[in-house]
């Protein structure tokens, strides 16, 4: 079947709904099908430029196709006969971000208006589509209650062909808690950074990823300077390629990851309990918190400092229970997500 | 610098414009480079073209610093610092209006479409920086059709190093889809008067069965079953770069193309000379006869004088260098390629 | 090219006049064809042309044209009476406009009489017909109230391609039309063969100025009149001032009474045939084309006398400023009685009068050319065709978009912003 991936891009913001795309086209190719995609950008940094997007991806004419699986807005607005929605990412500024300082829209009725005819027209482009999925509880709960659709849950399967790096020597493991991913507000890197006044262990920190917020990031560096924290906290700041983030992933003694009311379960939680890492995280942190409890509900912690250097501690002073949990990870998160196959299966059927 | 680079795709349908696309992301970022691409499915019917055409106008890429772009209807981006690698106009429209591949009719309303889309192209076009073209053909049709100024920009091979000169046996290659277009038939022809032991080799995807078949009866009729392989299958990178290193010489002799096209220029990486004919368009802007290969009369016999008068004076090797440097007089490569698109 | 025009047709009307040149050299091309309709209120002595057809206003064979692909082409101008008609298929069907005045209120007025419209009484005022009325009558149309108040923008929006003769207009019109406006040279409207053996050399001891075309208020007849008795007797007995044209009597009577007192020779002839009207053109020896204030966008009269090679006299205003001043005598209009003349003094002291100045007969050839309307026209056939097509791809856009652009567009967004 010539199945067409119809996504969308923030320019020049690497975000990661990549790298499921390349994933779901490499499973695709390997069940026989051909492949092909629509990419298309999204720029929203403000309402009116948002009207004329939103009116493009609906006029994008489609050739030559079977299927088309949508998965971002607005490209999965596009027009097809047979459309299935994987819904990645909605344009949650007009929805359950509406009113929040993480929303560029003001509530006053002509706004309202605006963004009353945007939904209807998102409302149109999801109940064309045979199917509509999406990859978490919250964003179907979140679908059903602003958009008035049904969505099914459909989450994010492990990485396929993902680099680990193993090695059972104790020496390769230097004595940081891994912070990887984008680096912005929304992801809290700080808190951890925080909780180390609280520890009483020498855990370090590695903090490596891409900047999204310098400000936000010079704040933690001042952080750390002031506090004297330099010799315990490093910052690699840069997109890191998978084969780097394998090494560095291999030598830490865990990961944390506690990002604010998170969508979904997210990759950075996936590809840690992959490389056999434990994943630390906060109560809050949405469906991170979901995954982590699921497989090791020990590490969700409340948003407390203390409680958090609690965690920090027991890993770097329980080496050996720690590798046992170790051991598990891998296998307990392929058992609660589901297979590349059962989502073919789900999406192309 | 913050590039983006968008064309329009035909869904399903590799090659050409879509490789050029690719291959030029990763050169950026290999130069340090941030990189997006966009690729925007593109509709054929004519009764649909202005409708994306506009359409084309309502995407932002204000966050890029630079916008390039390719395939037709890309260039109707708005952008302040756009610059086109024109690939080709639509052409129904445009100098194939007065010919049997319009398959919709002149009347008013088409006629309207027609002037419209020009008037669409041609103010787009001049938005841009800089407009480059893929070949001095299309680069033609540009200032006749939109007055545009371009500069021929050519493709170069994403990988380059791999193609090498090992050798030299006595197989003549033809390495390029099968079909009448491309006219492999000419070639089979001229090996009647061709002398041994030089062989052909044909191989390539055959996009209609009646035009491989037609192929086949040729070798068939012509005994020339022992002197030409003919093969009807898809060909590998490592396979292409492993007969290009040994063979005697390239032929490529498409029925006016616009561009000189890509095995051309693979066989000159291999230090390998090519033969092509008068009327392959695009092909004579990369071979000249008789200094870097061979430019034949559409005749199998002109075409079977012209490799024996290679054979009796033993220059096949020194055509082959010289095509070598025709690509650095021609600047193909990376380097020069940006450096002119990001100016 | 397959056109009907919705023109006046009746035998004084200028534009009637045009729009007969324009069918006839069109014709001569057996592959167009031209059909022609009445726009005026009361049809008068239309002329009949070989194979042109002209329907009756109320053919249906009209609309069933139009379906058929026949492209509608509208004759704008000010005059209801000789308008008033285009309605019946304006807003109906989108076609080219011809606009062969800057100002139409009167047209409005016509029109806003007869139909309710709550846009128009938004628009311009609840009303709007009477006070466009009052503004014509008054006297107190300016060149600025023109400009402010053309209303060229009420019809605008309708058409598929525009037509101007007045390079003014054409960018005014510009800024209210969502198709291409194009500009060309009004024709003569009306075939001439003009040879100087007839018209004889200037006699200094008899000469005739005229004026010619429908005799108001804005034609300046007056301060011709006192400009005439300002010179000194023995020049001011040698020129006899005639004016031709539709006038009312008690307008008339005015003028007669004015030039009787001023001691000037004044003579009314009134409504004159095109033969007559030939005549007094030859003969004359000055041309006098005010216009105050200037409605139109092109002038017949001012195209007939340069055709004529005549020296003529306007105001250097709108269109007419277009023409050099090696053609045109123009004056500045600050004094006009003053300057008039002065002017006259000047022209008649140095024996710069000629019956035809092969000069300005070349000008009008090469400017008011046939050919180049008859292109401009099929140029604008083609951008009819062009903005169908455009404005159908652009409304299926939006159209797939529900009430999306409506409203931000309503709410004053910068959306849909092509470009081009």
């Amino acid at each position: 079947m010539k199945v067409l991936i119809a996504n969308t891009r923030e320019p020049f913001i690497f975000g990661g709904a990549e790298i499921l795309e390349n994933d779901l086209e490499k499973k695709l190719i390997e069940l026989g099908h051909q492949v092909d995609k629509f990419i298309i950008p999204f720029d929203h940094s403000n309402l009116e430029s948002v009207a004329d997007q939103v009116a493009f991806a609906r006029n994008v004419q489609i050739p030559n196709t079977d299927l088309v699986i949508g998965m971002r807005f607005p490209a999965y607005l596009v027009q097809h006969q047979h459309k299935v929605i994987w819904l990645v990412h909605q344009y949650r500024q007009m929805y359950d971000l509406l009113g929040t300082m993480h929303s560029p829209y003001t509530t006053d009725p002509a706004t309202l208006k605006k963004i009353h005819e945007m939904v209807k027209i998102d409302q149109i482009s999801l109940l064309e589509a045979q199917k509509v999925f999406t990859i978490s509880d919250l964003v179907t709960r979140r679908l059903s209650s602003y958009v008035g659709i049904k969505g099914k849950t459909l989450n994010l399967p492990p990485r396929d062909s993902l680099l680990i790096t193993n090695s059972d020597s104790k020496d390769e493991r230097k004595e940081f808690l891994l912070l990887p991913g984008r680096i912005n507000r929304m992801k809290r890197q700080h808190l951890f950074i925080e909780a180390l006044m609280e520890t009483r262990s020498p855990i370090k920190l590695l903090i490596a990823g891409k900047s999204e917020d310098e400000k936000y990031l010079d704040q933690m560096k001042n952080f750390v300077h002031r506090n004297n924290l330099s010799e315990r906290v490093r910052f690699d700041i840069r997109f890191l390629p998978e084969s780097d983030l394998s090494v560095i992933t291999n030598e830490a003694i865990g990961v944390g990851y506690a990002p604010l009311d998170e969508d979904a379960y997210g990759l950075v939680t996936i590809e840690a309990y992959q490389r056999s890492r434990i994943c630390l995280t906060l109560s809050d942190s949405g469906q991170v918190a979901g995954l982590v409890k699921s497989i090791t509900p020990e590490f969700v912690s409340l948003n407390e400092k203390k409680k958090i250097a609690k965690m920090l501690d027991w890993l770097y002073e329980n080496p050996a229970d720690r590798i046992l949990i170790e051991k598990s990870l891998s296998g307990a998160l392929h058992d609660f997500l589901p297979t590349w196959k059962k989502i073919l299966g789900e999406l192309i059927s | 610098m913050k590039v983006a680079l968008v064309t329009s795709i035909y869904p399903f349908v590799l090659g050409g414009a879509r490789n050029i696309v690719d291959w030029l992301a990763k050169e950026l970022v290999e130069r340090g480079h941030e990189v997006e691409v966009f690729t925007i499915p593109e509709y054929d019917l004519p009764d649909l073209v202005l409708l994306q055409s506009y359409n084309m106008r309502l995407m932002k890429l204000d966050k890029a610093d630079k916008v390039i772009t390719f395939r037709p209807q890309s260039h109707l981006i708005q952008h302040h610092n756009k610059t086109v690698w024109f690939i080709h106009h639509l052409r129904t429209f445009y100098d194939l209006w007065d010919s049997s591949y319009r398959d919709f009719p002149a009347d008013e309303i088409h006629k309207g479409i027609r002037r419209e889309l020009m008037y669409l192209d041609t103010k787009a076009l001049a938005e841009a920086r800089a407009v480059y073209s893929n070949s001095k053909t299309v680069a033609a049709r540009l200032k006749l059709y939109n007055n545009i100024d371009s500069q021929v920009l050519y493709p170069p091979l994403f990988d380059p190093k791999e193609f090498r000169f090992k050798a030299m046996n006595n197989e003549i290659v033809y390495i390029s889809r099968l079909e009448h277009h491309k006219r492999q038939h000419l070639i089979i022809e001229s090996m009647r008067w061709i002398p041994k032991p030089y062989t052909l080799r044909i191989v390539g995807q055959a996009s209609n069965l009646e035009y491989f078949k037609y192929l086949e009866d040729i070798v068939q009729n012509n005994n020339l079953t022992d002197r030409v392989l003919l093969e009807n299958r898809w060909v590998s990178e490592e396979e292409k770069v492993e007969i290009l290193s040994q063979c005697w010489m390239n032929v490529y002799i498409p029925l006016d193309e616009d561009s000189y096209g890509y095995p051309t220029l693979e066989a000159a990486h291999s230090g390998k000379a090519t033969l092509t004919l008068q009327d392959s368009g695009g092909v004579l802007e990369f071979v000249v006869d008789k200094v870097n290969g061979i430019v034949a009369k559409s005749d199998p016999k002109d075409i079977a004088t012209r490799i024996s008068e290679v054979i009796d004076l033993g220059i096949a090797e020194s055509l082959g260098s010289s095509a070598r440097e025709r690509i650095n007089e021609l600047n193909i490569n990376w380097d020069s390629v940006i450096e002119r698109l990001l100016k | 090219m397959k056109i009907i025009i919705f023109s006046p047709l009746g035998e004084y009307s200028a534009i009637a006049g045009v729009t007969y040149q324009i069918a006839s050299g069109l014709i001569k091309n057996p592959n167009h064809s031209v059909i022609l309709v009445d726009t005026s209120q009361y049809v008068v002595a239309q002329k009949e042309i070989e194979n042109i057809l002209i329907l009756d206003k109320d053919s249906r064979k009209i609309e069933e044209l139009i379906t058929d692909g026949y492209v509608p082409v509208y004759q704008i101008g000010n005059s209801y009476e000789n308008h008033g008609e285009i309605f019946r298929w304006l807003f109906k069907h989108k076609g080219i406009m011809i606009f062969h005045d800057r100002y139409i209120g009167d047209l409005y007025k016509g029109y806003k009489s007869i139909h309710k419209n709550e846009v128009l009484d938004y628009t311009y005022g609840d009303n709007s017909e009477i006070n466009f009325e009052n503004l014509s009558r008054s006297g107190m149309l300016s060149e600025n109230l023109i400009d402010r108040y053309s209303l060229l923008e009420w019809l605008s929006p309708y058409a598929s391609c525009i037509i101007t003769h007045d390079v003014s207009t054409q960018s005014k019109v510009e800024a209210s039309s969502e198709c291409r406006v194009l500009f060309t040279n009004l024709i003569l409207n009306k075939s001439s063969q003009i040879s100087d053996v007839e018209l004889g050399t200037t006699n200094y001891e008899n000469l005739w100025f005229l004026t010619f075309g429908d005799i108001n208020k804005n034609k300046l007849v007056k301060s011709v009149i006192e400009s005439i008795s300002t010179l000194q007797s023995d020049i001011r007995q040698c020129i006899t001032y005639q004016v031709v044209g539709n006038v009312a009597e008690s307008y008339k009577e005015e003028l007669v009474e004015l030039a009787k007192s001023k001691k000037v020779n004044l003579i009314v002839t009134g409504k004159v045939s095109d033969e007559e009207l030939d005549m007094y053109l030859k003969k004359s020896d000055l041309i006098i084309c005010l216009r105050s204030p200037i409605t139109e966008s092109s002038s017949c009269s001012l195209i007939e006398s340069l055709t004529y090679g005549k020296n003529t006299i306007a105001l250097n205003k709108g269109h007419y400023a277009n023409h050099p001043d090696s053609v045109l005598i123009k004056l500045n209009g600050f004094f006009i009685t003053e300057e008039l003349r002065d002017r006259i003094l000047d022209l008649i002291n140095n024996h710069k009068l000629l019956r035809f100045n092969p000069e300005i007969v070349e000008y009008a050839d090469s400017i008011f050319s046939r050919e180049s309307y008859l292109d401009t026209l099929q140029e604008s056939y083609n951008l009819h065709f062009q903005y169908l097509v455009a404005m159908g791809s652009i409304e299926q856009l939006i159209s797939q978009t529900g009430d999306l652009m409506k409203v931000f567009l309503q709410n004053g967004a910068n959306v849909l912003d092509f470009n081009l």
